[in-house]
């Protein structure tokens, strides 16, 4: 328990910060809907003028804007950005800043196996990207409360799963990063390329139907927010990736940090 | 049975020497000394002892355990760790990082931590990234023994400490000593070895050379001899047996004897020496002996004849 509470403690900080931008960002892009709502019409024709394939590349292509949820799930792609940008950082941190910041002599010197270290910093990441989830759905009922009304709260607690599917996947591959051997410093820029990376091949995947493959390796992609809207479902399938992919990083990780060497 | 005892312990990095082949047997009560040049491997050794590296070869035991992980996490019950240099959680106080230790050993130690801190005179209220080198180590200090440890394990402990707390450091040790409790203690500074163990073990490019009582380290085998010649003599070839380390500086030559007084007093005569001092050598010029390589002890004088 000592350091599964330690480490969320140690963290709550930051996922404040990350919390109220992404709030906030949440916030100011639903304070437009109004202005969309009342001139449908207009927003229409004007995204009818643009090339299929624009809109195809920012998942705008069927979107009606005079809807609030459709409106929301368009704003939602760039919210998952940050979130997965929370995530690939929080997971590729949350083991190796101990040998990064040399708190790991004090940690390991104490009666603790490595399973024991690693399970407690799993289960405290696990805490905080549910709280950050949780903050999250409050936060956007209540912005839709207040720019439209009659909220489908099932839809929006649907997106929210979708957020911690991604979630898990990005702190997953975060993590297994963090246990290869290379030193600490590197994991933020290798993190962020891979997120980011994905993020571009997601959109190479909607622009082109011969590229459509490339939507298995974009987790953002997976459980696309306006199609998610619409159907009110996620595919089966990328539920398996994401639950192969987690477990695979997992054990992994598991196993590479108990035959580690502990760099000082 | 033997608290620590290493069998043959070996570590590489890759193809880099960490430890080629270390073998130890510490007794429990001892308070057991390892120095040894930069490089040697002091610090791989505990870092395999205590499971922050895993050993090549060899085997590494605590009190008769091997050194698995598993293993580790209740040996460490008992182990009081001081590293050399320890990094601690951003933000956190004295009295937070204290607490938050003696959590991991079950018991409450706030009496003991209270009698450390105010022992060390450590302001526990204090952000430790706050505090300057020397009470950093305190807290080091304070966290390695508050759960009353049998066996301790120190890596360069007094580095930053003032003079003052140094003693009242050693005064410690030498309190827990009494007690019953082992102390495992890697250190450059020669003078402390002196000062507080009964072994010492030396190392050298990986390998122990030598594991030496310091009775008989101190044991007076060597003599300190510095022999002044008369200005403008043609410089000095001495003939001794038993003279190494040779040392010449102009008029000047000093050199470590280990032979007879009557051959170094003939010799002195032959070199018509203006003047003469024979002194017991630092434990430093001993050592020195240890540390150099094989080969280099009986180097001859550079002589002008």
């Amino acid at each position: 328990m000592n350091l599964y509470l330690q480490e969320i403690r140690q963290n709550l900080r930051s996922l404040a910060i990350w919390s109220v931008c992404i709030v906030g960002l949440f916030a100011f892009s639903m304070a437009m809907f109004p202005t969309f709502s009342l001139n449908p019409k207009m927003l229409n024709d004007l995204m009818k003028s643009f090339p299929k394939e624009l809109l195809d590349a920012f998942g705008i292509s069927s979107a009606d804007f005079s809807k609030p949820l459709d409106y929301m799930a368009y704003m939602f792609q760039y919210i998952l950005i940050a979130v997965g940008a929370q995530s690939i950082l929080l997971g590729s941190s949350i083991v190796s800043r101990e040998e990064a910041d040399g708190t790991i002599e004090f940690l390991y010197a104490k009666p603790v196996t490595r399973t024991y270290i690693m399970t407690s910093k799993l289960l405290a990441g696990l805490t905080l990207m549910a709280m950050l989830n949780a903050v999250f759905l409050g936060a956007s009922l209540g912005v839709l409360n207040i720019v439209s009304t009659g909220v489908d709260t099932g839809t929006v607690a649907l997106l929210c799963l979708t957020m911690l599917l991604v979630q898990l996947m990005f702190f997953s591959a975060g993590l297994i990063v963090s246990m290869l051997p290379r030193r600490a410093r590197r994991f933020t820029s290798v993190s962020l390329g891979i997120l980011f990376a994905t993020y571009f091949l997601g959109i190479m995947s909607s622009v082109s139907e011969s590229l459509g493959g490339l939507r298995y390796v974009s987790p953002l992609k997976y459980f696309d927010p306006p199609q998610v809207v619409h159907t009110g479902a996620l595919e089966p399938v990328y539920l398996v990736i994401v639950a192969v992919f987690v477990i695979g990083s997992v054990a992994g990780s598991y196993a590479l940090y108990r035959r580690r060497d502990l760099s000082v | 049975m033997p608290v620590i005892e290493t069998r043959a312990l070996k570590k590489y990095y890759g193809k880099n020497r960490g430890i080629e082949s270390v073998d130890l047997s510490i007794e429990e009560g001892e308070i057991f000394g390892f120095i040894g040049p930069n490089g040697a491997g002091k610090s791989t050794t505990i870092r395999t002892l205590l499971g922050f590296i895993r050993a090549t070869g060899g085997e590494a035991r605590i009190m008769g355990q091997p050194c698995t992980d598993k293993n580790l996490s209740k040996l460490k019950r008992r182990i009081g760790y001081l590293p050399a240099e320890a990094g601690y959680y951003p933000g956190m106080k004295v009295r937070e990082l204290l607490n938050y230790s003696a959590k991991y050993y079950g018991a409450s130690a706030k009496s003991r931590i209270n009698m450390l801190t105010q022992y060390f005179e450590l302001d526990t209220n204090r952000p430790i990234n706050a505090l300057s080198s020397g009470n950093r180590k305190k807290v080091s200090i304070v966290q390695c023994l508050l759960h009353d440890p049998e066996l301790l394990i120190l890596d360069e402990p007094t580095g930053g400490l003032d003079p003052l707390m140094q003693a009242k450091f050693f005064a410690l040790l030498l309190e827990e000593h009494k007690r019953g409790k082992t102390i495992f203690f890697s250190s450059h500074i020669l003078s402390e070895m002196q000062k507080l163990c009964q072994r010492v073990a030396i190392i050298r490019d990986g390998v122990i050379i030598s594991v030496e009582s310091m009775a008989s380290l101190k044991d007076n085998r060597y003599k300190k001899v510095r022999v002044v010649v008369r200005e403008g003599a043609a410089p000095v070839a001495l003939r001794l047996g038993g003279a190494k380390d040779c040392r010449p500086e102009g008029a000047h030559v000093s050199f470590l004897y280990s032979g007879g007084v009557k051959e170094l007093i003939r010799e002195l005569d032959r070199l018509d020496v203006e003047n003469f001092w024979v002194e017991e050598p630092d434990l430093e010029e001993v050592f020195m002996h240890f540390y150099r390589k094989e080969g280099a002890e009986n180097e001859p004088l550079p002589s002008g004849n």
